[in-house]
Formats: structure tokens, sequence, C-alpha cells
């Protein structure tokens, strides 16, 4: 039972990834982003990464994914020509690379030991404790790169250029 | 009571004084943008004055007792160190004296250099402050999760940095692409990482050798997460084959950012690689010796060979300073990487002073020929080799700056680069792999066909008729100055760069 709701559930967002790549409206491209979102969010909390899943559907499957469906609903961008998978000698190199990739890390899947993940909890708790110990560092650092992302957004995104 | 506590405060903030000063003069010029009467000179004033300050306090450090473990969590029972996430050690504060120094150049060298940085000056110059809280954190980073946040937060400025001429297409088509390419090295990195960390359960570099016996019969995983960290690392410094934005990024963005952000980022990553991959210098279970022996050798010595040989071979047929500058920094990478790969043999200490060495030079070289190109060619220039013409007779000092980092970054005898590639190839002969020391000699070689255009230019022919004078700023010929003086000093004086070359190594004497 378990095991069919995972493969069900891992093939609805390998479809709906496919999705955002391959649909030629932009709102499409969004619409199977979300889906992908919510699915990642699903398998998080199977994986019992509490903290993780919610955030994911809170923030990305939420708050993210507003903004995109505003940002593309009010621009309405044309339709997209969809990609060809002949012509450009870069773009089969792309593929290759891509292909090699994805053996390389179906093998690594395989090969993979099975026993269950045996990293610290993910509860809310047990993430609060990580980000308040272990984590410290990195946590506190985060807060410059989000200011600094900040900076560089306003700066690049300013409107006039005056004294 | 207060005393106490006064020393307390000060035994945590003393090691992160470099950062701090950093932080410090990131926040004041981004409130002096904001509050009161506004000063760009003031602004500038308070960067660069805290930059050299990070260089003070770095080599005040160094003069103590090291390494300073921070942040330090409850060691597991079956581990004997005490992993830390953060480390002050003798690389890591050599390194930051290195960014500190190249963070004040890049300040004065930006002075007036065009409208954005006098019209964002708060922004400008607290970025460049950022970038440069990012990168001394980085080479501190014990933890990979510690080292990916300072990545972020010394490549995001110098995305935002790349692009602050937002009206000219150049400037925002290089800020574009690189946040692009450096969002998928940032990306490939992160992916890596997690890899890592699903085969060995930690992101702490001293956990890796323990945990590593425990999961040895398993390091596929472990192998395909590093060699992502290695992509992901090539890619910030330009190593071939992951180079192809380098050129179009350096001909797009101001060249005073350019500066920048072609020396320091290499010198964190450079500093990262020789932490990460043979951390413990003379330690035998290293967690990457144990997992594939000679193995990582051998992807240095490629990544080096192949950086080395596009380099030079795609900088010969360029006319744009920018593009010869961009290949001849690939390749300058490649020279680098001999040495990261010669601290992987046996002779790991020698090799890993001959690279910290270079590294200085090259650093300090490179932001010099950018700043000569900038003091002689006029803001809206499109950086075209003929423009040089008659240098040499328009303005003699500058032509002869052009010379010397020139012929320093080709590697001709009397000067700094020639001393520091002779170490570098001495320790990788040392090593054990002569053809790499063949074949950096030949590239040396090549190279000194293209850097020797230039110069021809600049000496040889005539000046156009319509040049405009050239009229250098004080802080572009503060730059000048230092940076030759520093190529003269190291190649003219053996004694001292043989001093220097020795404390090089004793940074890696009984870490």
């Amino acid at each position: 039972m378990d095991n069919a709701l995972l493969f069900f559930l891992g093939a609805l967002s390998l479809a709906s990834a496919l999705g955002v790549v391959g649909s030629t409206q932009a709102v499409y491209s969004a619409l199977s982003l979300t889906v992908n979102l919510l699915v990642m969010a699903v398998l998080f909390l199977f994986l019992g990464a509490e903290f993780l899943g919610l955030a994911q559907i809170l923030i990305y499957a939420g708050a993210v994914m507003v903004l995109f469906l505003f940002a593309v609903t009010l621009l309405a961008p044309r339709e997209e020509t969809l990609f060809k998978l002949t012509g450009h000698p870069q773009r089969l190199l792309g593929i290759f690379v891509g292909l090699v990739l994805a053996i390389t890390l179906g093998a690594l899947m395989v090969a993979f030991p099975r026993t269950p993940p045996s990293g610290p909890d993910g509860t809310i708790q047990g993430f609060g404790k990580l980000v308040s110990g272990l984590y410290v560092l990195p946590f506190e650092a985060t807060a410059f790169v989000l200011l600094v992302a900040l900076m560089g957004a306003v700066v690049l995104g300013k409107k006039e250029l005056n004294g | 009571m207060s005393s106490e506590l006064f020393t307390r405060v000060a035994q945590l903030v003393a090691p992160l004084s470099p950062e701090l000063c950093l932080l410090l003069a990131a926040l004041c010029a981004l409130m002096t943008d904001m509050v009161g009467q506004r000063s760009v000179r003031r602004i500038r004033m308070v960067v660069w004055v805290a930059s050299l300050a990070a260089v003070f306090c770095s080599l005040a450090l160094m003069t103590g007792p090291l390494p300073i473990s921070l942040f330090s969590r409850q060691p597991a029972p079956e581990l004997e160190l005490t992993p830390s996430s953060y480390i002050v050690d003798s690389l890591a504060l050599s390194l930051k004296a290195l960014i500190g120094l190249l963070t004040a150049l890049a300040v004065w060298l930006s002075e007036d250099a065009f409208d954005e940085e006098r019209s964002n000056a708060g922004e400008y110059y607290s970025l460049i402050a950022f970038a440069g809280l990012g990168m001394t954190v980085a080479v501190s980073a014990n933890e990979f999760l510690t080292f990916f946040i300072a990545f972020e937060l010394f490549s995001i400025p110098l995305y935002a940095l790349a692009a602050i001429r937002r009206y000219r297409s150049e400037s925002a088509e290089a800020g574009l692409k690189y946040f692009l390419a450096g969002s998928v090295s940032s990306a490939l990195m992160l992916f890596g990482i997690s890899w890592v960390y699903g085969s060995l359960g930690t992101t702490y570099f001293s956990e890796f050798p323990a945990r590593f016996t425990q999961v040895a019969s398993m390091p596929h995983a472990l192998l395909v997460g590093v060699l992502m960290i290695l992509a992901g690392l090539a890619f910030k410094m330009a190593a071939a084959p992951f180079h192809m934005w380098a050129p179009d990024v350096y001909e797009g963005a101001p060249p005073t950012v350019v500066a920048y952000l072609s020396s320091a980022p290499k010198a964190v990553i450079i500093g990262f690689c020789l932490r990460l991959f043979w951390a413990d210098l003379d330690l035998e279970s290293d967690l990457l010796r144990v997992s594939l022996a000679d193995g990582w050798m051998l992807v240095f010595a490629v990544l080096s060979l192949l950086s080395m040989g596009l380099g030079n071979l795609m900088a010969l047929p360029q006319v744009s300073l920018k593009r010869i500058l961009a290949y001849s920094g690939i390749a300058q990478i490649g020279y680098l990487l001999i040495g990261v790969t010669a601290a992987g043999g046996q002779t790991a200490t020698m090799a890993a002073g001959a690279t910290l060495f270079y590294l200085w030079i090259y650093c300090v070289t490179n932001l010099t020929s950018w700043a000569a190109l900038l003091a002689c060619l006029p803001s809206d220039s499109t950086y075209q080799r003929g423009e040089l013409a008659g240098l040499a007779q328009r303005n003699p000092f500058v032509a002869f700056v052009l010379l010397i980092s020139f012929m320093s970054l080709a590697g001709v005898p009397p000067l700094a680069g020639f001393v520091g590639k002779f170490y570098l190839f001495r320790a990788i002969y040392a090593a054990g792999m002569p053809w790499l020391v063949v074949v950096g000699v030949v590239n040396s070689v090549i190279s000194l066909y293209y850097y020797f255009g230039v110069l021809r230019t600049a000496y040889f022919d005539p000046p156009l008729p319509d040049s405009p004078p050239i009229r250098v700023k004080l802080g572009v010929r503060v730059v000048l100055v230092i940076g030759t003086a520093a190529s003269l000093i190291l190649g003219l004086w053996p004694g001292f760069a043989l001093w220097s070359l020795e404390t090089a190594q004793t940074l890696f004497v009984g870490r």
C-alpha cells in the first residue's frame, strides 16, 4: 500500500516536472510547478521531515507560487515555442550530458543502502534544536545573505538614476 | 566581575575581528548613505579603512596561539576531536589578510570610475564590503553548510556588482550571465553536499575520517558528491572546462568590479580546496586520500592541464584586452591548480606553501594589471588592444606598470611571477609529476606571445593622433605603486621572497 502510494507520488512529481518545462503556456508551467511542489511536500512528510514538508507547502506552494502566478497573469507572456530536440549541437550535447548524469544518479540510487535515514529528526522541535545549536553560525549568516540579496535587487531594480 | 566579562567577550570577538571589521564597514557604508550629509568620500573611506583594519587584525592574530576553533559542538563519543564549524588557523588568516588587501585595492580603484559609483555609492561599497565579509567567512569555514552560506554571501554581491551599470546593456548582460553561471555552480555544489551528507551523515570536515571508516563499503555516492562540489568550485574560479562564462562576464562588467571578482574569489576557492581535499596536510587518515588514493591528484592535474592549455591557446587570437586578461586568468588558475595537485603528494607542506605564495602574487598582480588598463583607457573605452598604442610616450609610468605586471604574469625571470611559478614547478616535481612541469613551462612560453603582443602595442606603436592625455587618479596610482612594488621586491630580492615562502610553508607545519 505504502509502496504503491510512493510510486504514484513519484510518477506524479515526474509528470508535473515535465509539465513545467514542456508546456507552451506560462500559466500551465506555473500550475505544474505547484503540483510538483505539493507532491514533494507529501514526500517530505513521508520521510518524517515535518518541518520541511510544512515549509514547502506554506512558503513554496503558497507564497512563492502566488507571486509566480501574479507575475505570469499580469505580464501575459506570449506563447512560447516548445523546445526542439534537433538542430543546435549544444542542445544535443546538453541532452547527452543530462542522460549521463541521470544514469549515474540512477545507478547510485540503486546502490544506496536502503536503511532509513539516520539523520537528525525532522520534527519542528528537532529543526529548532539544530538551528540554534549545531548550525547556529550558518543560520545567523543567512540573515546577511538575505540582506545582500535585497540590496542587490533594490540597486538593480531602482528606476531612476539620481544623485 | 566586569573585567571577567570583558575578557570573555574579547576572547570571543578577537578571533572574529577581521570579519567584524568588514561587517561593520558594510553596514556603516549603507547607513552613511541614508543618514545625514551624504558623502561619497566618507563612504569610500569607511570601507578601505575597515579593509586595511581587517588585514591588520589577521596579521596580528597570526602571531597568537593557533588554531582557534569556534562554534564547537559536543563531540560524539566515538570521536577524539571536537568538531567545530569555524576554524581560525594560519591558512585562513593569511587568506583573510589577502582578501582584506584586495578589497582595499578595489575600493581605491573604484574612485570616480563611473556614474553609478557615485549615484549608488552606498550600495556599491557596501556590496564590496559584504563580498569581502563572505570571503573571509568562507576561508574559515570548517563545515559544509557554513561554507555554502558564505559562498552565497560573497557571490550575490558580485552578481549585483557586475550588473551595477544596469543602463548599459553589456553590464546587465554580464550580470545576468554571471548570475546564471553562478547559480548553476551553487546548485551543483549544494547537490553534491547533500550526497556527501547522505553518505556520511555529517557536514563537519573534522568528523569525515571517522565516519568514512564506518561506511567504507559504499564510497560511490560520496565520490559523486565530492565531484559535484568540485565542479561547483571550478565554475566559480573559472577553471576549464567550467570557464565559459568568464570572458563574457569580464568583458561586460565594469572593470573595477572585474579586477575584484577575478582575483579575490580565486583566493577563497584555492584555499578551500587545500582545506577540504588535503585538510590535515600530513594526516594519513584524510578522507579523500583514503577514498581514492592518488585519484584526486589526477583530477586536479587534469583540471590544471585543461585550464592552462585552453586559457593560453584561446588568449592567442584575442584583440580585446578584457578577453586577453580573462583567458590569462583561466591559465593562471591552471598554474595554481598545479600547486593544489602537488599538495596531495609526499611534499604537501612545500606545495601548499608554494600555492599560497603564488596565490598572493597572482591576485595582486592581476588586480594591478586591471588597474593599469583602467588608468590609461577612458571609461567608455571598448578595451581594444589598439587603444594602448603609444602608451609609453603618453604616460611612461602606466606603461611601466603594465610592463612589470604582464611580465610577472607571464613569469619572466627577475619578477615575482617567475619566483612563484618556479616554486610551484619545484613542488610538483617533488610530488612526482614531472610531466606537469613540462606542460607548465610550455604554457608559460605560449603565454609570452599574447602578453608581449599587448606590450608591443604599448611600447612600439605610434600613438593615435587624437588620443587624449592620461590623468591617473590618486587611488589608482596607489594601487599601481603597491602592485608594482610587490612584483619587483619579490622578484629582485630573493631573500625576501624566500622568507615569505618559508613563512607560507610554516603556516602548514604542525596543523
